[in-house]
């Protein structure tokens, strides 16, 4: 029997500390990450066995065990001995094993080592595909939406506006913004699911944007949680981040980062900042609103300014703004354009 | 008040990893390394390295493995480590 790769959850709790001197001293179990943020989990996935998870952690959520679960993972859960609620959600994540946290750290072992991994589990999880660019609207709402669309022709997908500044995919697709982020963050720390009303629009699903109102702009943490509970419901996740920091975790989290770039020197410059600062791995390019007879040009300008390759390449359509006019949906052949960014490539800087 | 009850785990959490940190040693490391399987450089006080794969960790010393060769280094002789790959 080999020895299961094991993360735990960092916690101020004693268990964590127990166990993890009991796993160093015994050697039974290979102790690979003893994680301080969900991002570290996440990026260690694929080299895990089983999770150890304390539910007095604020990031060790319903959904969050689900998405574990989801990627083929065990997941032992502790909580205070009596703690009901925090029982209740270790139970509705459906983690593999749940224990009070004064069970004696060799038994926790014990268990760790015998947990049999999800029969249900997938080894990939849902690809969440991020949509960012610059400042001055270069098109990334409706990038995403056309992303989106396309993606739901084949795939159970759901489009997350998460533009903080200017949050308008519905009013873009001409629905009322209900639900939004901030409602589904609230249904899925209560319920560990999304609400089941999130709106169909075509074959897509949609969560609004978070209203911009006195409560501020919704955590990271809480945004990771409505992705991490769309996992286990979406095949596809595409989330229009808008204008961001380059280095928000969630460029970090998603599968693959589309940076959206308009292909005049303004937006050129203004997406060349946004690379500059860019900590994640490197996005795909889209240059958008390339003038007729411009695509030489702008293909060299991106090559020279941005360093990257555009991986495609959209003309000025007019469809695509009668289409965004109308409240409608994305234009037919801004879909089409989209489709190589379907299965994203890595990208190679040469 | 869930904000507020977010925050005080936060700072919960945030005690416990900085207490990890200050009580970890340069052996912690290395067990950590050998439990990732990371490929790692160490380098020793006589300024010469060493790259490859943690194999053990013993008391006083680590077996690093590189495919040709293996190598007893004292841990008393680390100045540094280095994760070449993850």
């Amino acid at each position: 029997m080999t020895r299961p790769r094991v993360a735990t959850v960092l916690s101020a709790r004693n268990w964590e500390p127990t166990f993890a001197d009991l796993a160093r001293a015994t050697s039974l179990v290979r102790l690979v990450a003893r994680a301080y943020e969900p991002a570290e989990l996440d990026r260690r996935a694929g080299e895990l066995d089983v999770i150890v998870a304390g539910a007095e952690t604020a990031w060790v959520t319903p959904s969050a065990i689900k998405s574990w679960r989801s990627r083929g993972l065990g997941v032992l859960g502790l909580h205070p001995p009596n703690d009901r609620p925090a029982r209740r959600l270790l139970t509705i994540g459906e983690a593999d094993e749940v224990l009070p946290d004064t069970t004696p750290p060799e038994r926790i072992l014990h268990i760790v080592r015998t947990l049999r991994r999800p029969v249900t589990a997938s080894v990939e999880s849902a690809s969440m595909i991020a949509v960012t660019g610059g400042h001055g609207a270069p098109g990334i709402s409706e990038v995403a939406l056309g992303l989106a669309w396309g993606l739901a022709q084949r795939h159970a997908t759901l489009l997350i506006d998460l533009d903080r500044q200017g949050p308008s995919l519905s009013v873009r697709l001409g629905v009322t913004p209900a639900p939004d982020v901030a409602h589904a963050a609230d249904e899925v720390m209560s319920s560990g699911a999304l609400p089941p009303e999130v709106r169909r629009i075509g074959p897509l699903s949609l969560l609004s944007g978070p209203p911009v109102n006195h409560t501020g702009p919704l955590s990271s943490a809480l945004v990771n949680e409505v992705v991490h509970a769309a996992e286990s419901s979406f095949h596809r996740i595409v989330v229009d981040l808008g204008v961001i920091e380059p280095d928000d975790p969630l460029l970090y989290r998603a599968g693959s980062r589309i940076l959206t770039c308009e292909a005049t020197p303004k937006g050129l410059v203004r997406a060349a900042a946004t690379v500059e600062a860019w900590a994640a791995p490197l996005p795909a390019l889209v240059l958008n609103r390339i003038p007729p007879n411009g695509h030489e040009d702008a293909v060299r300008a991106a090559r020279h300014w941005l360093g990257l390759e555009p991986e495609v390449l959209v003309p000025q359509l007019s469809e695509v703004n009668d289409a965004a006019l109308v409240a409608g949906p994305p234009s037919p052949q801004l879909v089409r354009l989209l489709r190589p960014l379907h299965q994203p490539k890595p990208v190679d800087l040469g | 008040m869930r904000h507020q009850l977010a925050q005080v785990l936060e700072a919960e959490q945030e005690a416990a990893a900085i207490t990890l940190r200050r009580r970890s040693t340069l052996r912690d490391r290395l067990l950590e390394a050998e439990d990732r399987d990371e490929a790692i450089r160490i380098t020793c006080i006589d300024g010469g390295s060493r790259r490859g794969n943690v194999s053990a960790v013993g008391v006083d010393h680590v077996v690093l493995e590189n495919g040709e060769t293996e190598a007893y280094v004292a841990i008393v002789h680390i100045v540094s480590i280095e994760v070449t790959t993850r």
